[in-house]
């Protein structure tokens, strides 16, 4: 196998696992599986399957807490991001997230799964304004962000 | 008992793809926005497979009267592009290349990624109820309705 192929056969296979949790959260319980939306409802009384919700929050963060178990070797997620701009990313995530009604999962896998317009809007936006943000902060923060 | 056991499984399965996929990495999400630089297709290779699984499996599974254990399926029904839409797109995607995080690798990254995934996760909550914060502000003081039932469109989307 060549080596091209080798650095494909991972997102291949991880998105395909996305694809699957996700679809199959729609099958099960008919939710779309956006972690902003189901943080949010997890989170707001009133709506429902709260607690499945949550589970499946919780569910993710617990296969990355075992991948670390079964290969205590492999580099953890580290950010070049200081503090104090982990705040503000984090704040833009979270009020952008609101206000878009969804995140790279929402819109990104489920809504473009979907083919719903809003999110083809939404993930081809966040996208340019992703490559737009990222060339301003390293043009004006360099190596201090 | 049994739904909260099978999301529990679906979210295991979500997490393990984006730990697979490398996409706990800031690096590599930034990887996809750095157009001009580094160019790394990672991101966008794992999202096309995702959609590819996703999209023919969600139209044969929402041709079925109800899911296998709820009763109805909870669907976005508004598909007006507005300046909500876009101003919380282009909000998320500043965010996004800023710091190369975003809610769901940071949950999958979490127990790895230290006291920075966890500020992470704190302001992304704050940022968020920011958002309804100034929804109920906005709406005359009543608070903007979370629930799917008095939602005006349906806010299951995520």
């Amino acid at each position: 196998m060549s080596m091209a192929m080798m650095s494909w056969l991972p997102p291949i296979l991880g998105g395909a696992m996305v694809g699957v949790a996700a679809v199959g959260l729609m099958a099960t319980h008919g939710l779309i599986a956006g972690v902003s939306g189901l943080m949010r409802t997890a989170l707001t009384p009133g709506n429902s399957h709260r607690a499945s919700r949550g589970a499946f929050l919780v569910g993710a963060v617990l296969a990355g807490a075992a991948y670390l178990v079964v290969s205590p070797n492999e580099a953890t997620p580290t950010s070049n991001a200081t503090p104090i701009w982990v705040v503000v990313a984090g704040l833009m995530i979270g009020l952008g997230s609101y206000y878009a009604n969804g995140c790279t999962s929402g819109h990104g896998v489920c809504g473009l799964g979907r083919f719903s317009p809003r999110s083809m809007v939404a993930v081809g936006l966040f996208s340019v304004v992703g490559a737009i943000s990222l060339l301003v902060s390293r043009a004006l923060l360099g190596g201090a962000l | 008992m049994k739904p909260l056991v099978v999301a529990l499984g679906w979210g295991v399965l979500f997490g393990a793809g984006l730990v697979t996929a490398g996409l706990i990495h800031p690096q590599v999400i930034q990887g996809y926005l750095d157009v001009t630089g580094a160019w790394d297709p990672t991101l966008l290779i794992a999202l096309c497979t995702a959609v590819a699984v996703y999209a023919p499996l969600f139209f044969l599974i929402t041709r079925r009267q109800r899911p296998v254990l709820a009763a109805c399926f909870a669907l976005p029904n508004s598909s007006r592009i507005d300046l909500r839409l876009i101003a919380g797109a282009a909000t998320f995607g500043a965010g996004w290349g800023l710091a190369g995080m975003c809610p769901g690798a940071n949950l999958a990254g979490l127990a790895g990624g230290g006291q920075i995934s966890l500020l992470f996760l704190g302001c992304w909550l704050a940022g968020t109820f920011l958002g309804k914060l100034l929804d109920a502000v906005q709406t005359n003081q009543s608070p903007a309705s979370d629930s799917e039932a008095s939602a005006p469109q349906s806010r299951a989307f995520g």
